[in-house]
């Protein structure tokens, strides 16, 4: 059998396992054995993708993995459990930095051939990478009360600038996917890049911090939508359908949690554009910020 | 990207779609959070990604900076998939305690 049909064929049985752990992690009794399973499946799919006949140069892959599952460890270990929603924010965070680097790296090494589709999508993989990466931040940084005031910012005029914002983003991308190898094109990038972060931190700062878990549910989804933008630029099958996944069912997940406090789901997904009235929450429906919604 | 691949990695897209949304829609409040913390671990996947883009040949063109990018990545998504997975691990055994008393 040849290596690269091997290689798929795992992708499909770990694509089997997010299927069936997703469904288990839906259950109290059998959680655990579905974490277990896309444990494993994940797992599956580093060991073969190492194998690829693609991979040059080993040293910057090990390296990567044994730091990166050292700390990982230690993090996911030393998290007191007053502090795990929050926790879950900030590697969320990672993940979509992870994913914004990789589009990066992608459009440094081959600016050429990636033609219209390829610029979209790779535009599509930053662009959400990146404001998943500050949000992210800044919605942990909110919940600890560590550099961000824990209080929702508002200010007058700020559906217009996170419009802005927004817009600038569009136009920097069609810019950019219509041509990537002009020379402009870097330029382009660096800009829906930057406004990208801006865009981010626009989308958590008027949130409330009883409402930051919905928030981070919904930024996961965002962080979905980059994994699966970047298995298109990379034509990888099991980064769009573990993509797909997290961010279907994010948003779904997002949409039973307005349900629960009594808010508009647009609230959470285009409150930043769009001036939205707010609907006080009565406060048993108001759970404390490190007790996430139950 | 040639058309007819498009076409078939769209097809796989709408059908995950369609899939993420139902699978765990009958999920019980008390799961939500565990869920969260667990979908978070498995966007860790995209350290597929950047393992193969940390792996670009030596001195090829801009292959280098784009290498190291790619090893940061690996990185980053392995925190992201490992620190996850154990998070997870830990809420459901909380639940489970829970239970018990």
């Amino acid at each position: 059998m040849e290596l690269s049909t091997l290689i798929h064929i795992v992708y499909l049985l770990s694509a089997v396992t997010f299927i069936l752990g997703f469904k288990l992690m839906g259950h109290p009794e059998s959680a655990k054995s579905g974490l277990l399973i896309s444990g494993v499946g994940m797992v599956a799919a580093v060991i073969v993708t190492l194998m690829d006949v693609h991979i040059e140069r080993y040293e910057y892959v090990l390296i990567g993995i044994v730091v990166g599952a050292a700390i990982g460890l230690r993090m996911g270990k030393k998290t007191p459990e007053s502090k795990m929603p929050q926790m879950v924010g900030l590697l969320n965070g990672f993940g979509g930095l992870a994913s914004f680097l990789v589009a990066w790296a992608e459009f440094h090494a081959h600016p050429e051939g990636q033609g219209v589709t390829g610029g979209l999508v790779l535009w599509l993989a930053a662009v959400f990478g990146s404001l998943t990466f500050s949000g992210s931040v800044v919605a942990w940084a909110r919940m600890e009360e560590k550099f961000f005031s824990s209080k929702a910012i508002t200010y007058s005029g700020q559906q217009l600038v996170s419009s802005a914002i927004l817009l600038g983003i569009l136009v920097s991308g069609l810019l950019f996917a219509a041509d990537t190898v002009a020379p402009e094109a870097y330029r382009c990038f660096a800009v829906f890049a930057v406004l990208a972060l801006l865009l981010g931190i626009a989308l958590v700062v008027h949130i409330s911090l009883a409402e930051m878990p919905v928030m981070v549910c919904l930024l996961n989804s965002y962080s979905g939508i980059a994994v699966c933008a970047t298995g298109f630029l990379l034509q990888n099958p099991l980064l769009i359908v573990a993509g797909a996944l997290v961010a279907s069912s994010g948003i779904s997940l997002t949409l039973n949690m307005c349900k629960d406090l009594g808010r508009r789901a647009s609230y959470f997904f285009l409150g930043a554009f769009v001036v939205h009235p707010h609907t006080t929450i009565s406060p048993q429906n108001n759970p404390a910020p490190g007790n996430k919604t139950s | 990207m040639e058309t007819t691949v498009l076409t078939f990695l769209l097809l796989i897209l709408v059908l995950a779609i369609f899939l993420g949304f139902e699978i765990i829609a009958r999920a019980p409040a008390l799961l939500r959070a565990p869920l969260v913390s667990g979908s978070n671990s498995i966007s860790g996947i995209t350290v597929l990604g950047a393992i193969l883009t940390a792996g670009l040949a030596k001195g090829v063109g801009n292959n280098d900076v784009a290498a190291l990018l790619g090893g940061i990545a690996v990185a980053l998504a392995a925190i992201n998939g490992v620190a996850g997975f154990v998070l997870t691990d830990r809420m459901l055994d909380l639940f489970r305690g829970k239970d018990k008393n």
